[in-house]
């Protein structure tokens, strides 16, 4: 006997996500979910961007780290208030999925927030595939990973909302040029903007935060 | 591939929801519509199938699935192409302007079933932990 089912596999997962979006919108919040590869330099990105938006909007931190508190802890220094998801001792799941972002944000002081940053696991594969109610989605490359992986992971390139090319400082030391990296990513995503920086030297910096601000603001005061 | 673990479970979850309740059924074949632009690769989805359905009706099922492919409306001359590699440019006139028609599909769009005799497993035996 055939019984006809017809249903979105992430349904229950989407559905989640659209409660949270709808939470966010409430209380006008703007979240970002931020995705790379591990060592992408994601932690001292989110340092910095944390540093220089903190006098100007109220900012809380998801840090989806799979074994250690070190990225929280070096988070939480910024005075944001910093939620740890729970995982495995050896290792837990590989992506932040809505019902795991729902639960974190009921540990943050929402009422007093206006901007939440989500660090996700590093990976360029799953995370791709979750919707977890964020406004936007960037993604995170940097020249050492090398220019092929838009081409490897074009899910990740194509759903992002912006892309960041960092650690440009070592470009001298790689046989890297971030112009291919670009070439690559507008490939796969021919709108997206793209930023090429160092989070290190601060070099480019200042267009990605101008970016971030703009789109924040957009949402926070709609 | 942990992610097609917790996709096998929730695939399972909806299977289990579906299935006739009262009397004993076995479940003898999924079938699933997965697109091209996915983050799930086929074979580790039906390995992580395999192991979460066991002792549950579902277990030993044949796992179809039928890919989606890529197709995208282009905005700017309307014609309708299939991607085959990753270059969002329309095929016709280059047009980075492109829809996504199909190839984000994931989902469960049918199942068989047969009846039991005698000891089945209970429908709606929800798979652990």
């Amino acid at each position: 006997m055939e019984i006809k089912v017809v249903k979105k596999v992430l349904s229950v997962n989407d559905a989640i996500a659209e409660e949270i979006r709808n939470t966010l919108k409430e209380k006008k919040i703007f979240m970002v979910n931020v995705m790379s590869s591990p060592g992408s330099g994601k932690t001292t990105l989110l340092e910095k961007t944390i540093n220089a938006l903190k006098s100007r909007f109220k900012i809380g931190v998801v840090v989806g780290d799979i074994c250690t508190t070190k990225d929280s802890e070096r988070l939480s220094k910024t005075g944001a208030p910093t939620v740890q998801i729970n995982t495995e001792p050896f290792g837990g799941d590989c992506h932040l999925a809505a019902n795991v972002i729902q639960g974190a944000l009921k540990e943050l002081p929402l009422g007093k927030l206006n901007f939440v940053i989500i660090e996700n696991v590093g990976n360029l594969v799953c995370p791709a595939e979750f919707d977890v109610g964020e406004d936007k989605k960037i993604v995170i490359l940097s020249l050492p990973e090398g220019d092929d992986k838009p081409l490897k992971y074009p899910l990740m390139f194509r759903v992002a909302n912006a892309a960041i090319i960092n650690k440009i400082d070592l470009a001298p030391h790689l046989e890297a040029e971030p112009a291919r990296f670009v070439k690559h990513i507008k490939q796969i995503n021919p709108q997206i903007p793209i930023f090429e920086l160092s989070a290190k030297t601060g070099e480019g910096f200042e267009a990605w935060l101008n970016w971030l601000e703009k789109e924040a603001k957009a949402k926070i005061s709609a | 591939m942990m992610h097609e673990m917790s996709i096998a479970m929730d695939v399972l979850k909806i299977v289990n929801q579906h299935l006739p309740v009262g009397r004993p059924v076995r479940v003898t074949k999924v079938r699933l519509k997965i697109g091209k632009l996915t983050a799930v690769v086929p074979d580790n989805f039906k390995f992580c199938m395999e192991v979460i359905a066991r002792d549950t009706p579902a277990e030993g099922a044949e796992i179809i699935i039928d890919e989606v492919p890529l197709k995208v409306e282009c905005e700017a001359c309307g014609k309708i192409s299939e991607l085959k590699e990753p270059l969002f440019l329309c095929p016709g006139c280059e047009s980075a302007s492109l829809k996504i028609l199909s190839g984000r599909d994931l989902f469960i769009e049918s199942i068989e079933v047969e009846e039991e005799e005698g000891e089945g497993i209970r429908a709606g035996t929800q798979a652990g932990p």
